[in-house]
């Protein structure tokens, strides 16, 4: 009960941080700002966080939900040292409280919820060895892909750039946790293909 | 003493209503109508702040943010192949032996 709890604590933080962040980026790239980006931040954070924690919850019956959420928070906590340090080192930045919770969000809770979404797509339907490295490889590369200019949509005038990429960079990742973390919950270890 | 320098954005005149633009023309050729003869000049709109229609904001902020995280996002996803694939093993030989 407790370890599941915990589980669920660090995946939902892990979203309130990723969901943090893809706010930061919303703002600058649709102008969305003040109180409406704080309430839509905030509204997205708890939305992502509740849902992903209680999936979480119910697939941390299976024991390696926990052990590898235990192991991938280790890395990330190991990252965020490791990259904060050479931040620090060789950038000096002034550390404001806003910042540092930022620096929290981007280098260590983002990557951390890209991480359970991995695991997440490992323990789902079609998670055979190397579907998280596959899943991986497409985010990168549609997100490349969207980062390059591309011609106004038709009609609205906006750039795709603005309308898709934050909705599926953020939502991409939840819906991988969304899909693999029901499926984890319903399945044994079994089911779940190893080599 | 005040500037002759032209302004490029936000221009001090009345407020263009769509439908009825000719009923006045901003000086410096900044907006030209139909009644005044050809356009000699572009009304150059600026905002401070961000325009969502930029592509330049998507390549900088993809490159700033969005790849350097899910960089980060890979480099912690690949470090559980590995560890999995022991932990369900494990997990199916304590099964076996009846637990």
């Amino acid at each position: 009960m407790g370890a599941r709890m915990v589980v669920a604590v660090i995946w939902g933080l892990a979203w309130v941080g990723f969901s943090a962040t893809w706010t930061v980026f919303f703002g600058v790239v649709t102008s969305l700002q003040g109180v409406a980006a704080v309430v839509f931040g905030f509204l997205l954070a708890v939305a992502s966080a509740c849902t992903v924690g209680v999936l979480s919850y119910r697939a941390s019956t299976r024991r390696e939900v926990i052990e590898l959420t235990a192991h991938l928070l280790r890395v990330a906590l190991i990252i965020f040292v490791a990259v904060g340090a050479f931040l620090m080192l060789s950038w000096k930045p002034q550390l404001s409280p806003g910042t540092v919770a930022l620096a929290i969000a981007y280098l260590c809770l983002a990557p951390l919820a890209l991480g359970l979404a991995a695991l997440a797509v490992r323990l789902g339907p079609n998670g055979s060895p190397g579907a998280a490295a596959r899943a991986a490889l497409v985010y990168l590369g549609v997100g490349l892909v969207l980062v390059f200019p591309v011609p106004a949509l038709p009609g609205s005038g906006y750039n795709p750039v603005g309308v898709f990429f934050p909705v599926w960079g953020w939502g991409g990742p939840l819906l991988a946790s969304w899909w693999g973390l029901k499926w984890a919950a319903r399945t044994g270890p079994g089911d779940t293909q190893v080599l | 003493m005040q500037s002759t320098a032209p302004v490029l954005g936000n221009p001090v005149g009345p407020p263009c209503v769509k439908g009825q633009e000719e009923d006045y023309a901003w000086e410096d050729d900044v907006m030209v109508d139909e009644y005044t003869g050809p356009a000699r000049g572009r009304v150059i709109k600026m905002r401070l702040g961000i325009n969502p229609n930029s592509s330049g904001h998507g390549i900088l902020w993809g490159a700033m943010f969005f790849l350097p995280m899910s960089a980060l996002g890979a480099i912690l996803a690949s470090t559980i192949e590995r560890r999995l694939a022991r932990s369900l093993r494990q997990h199916k030989e304590n099964d076996g032996h009846g637990r």
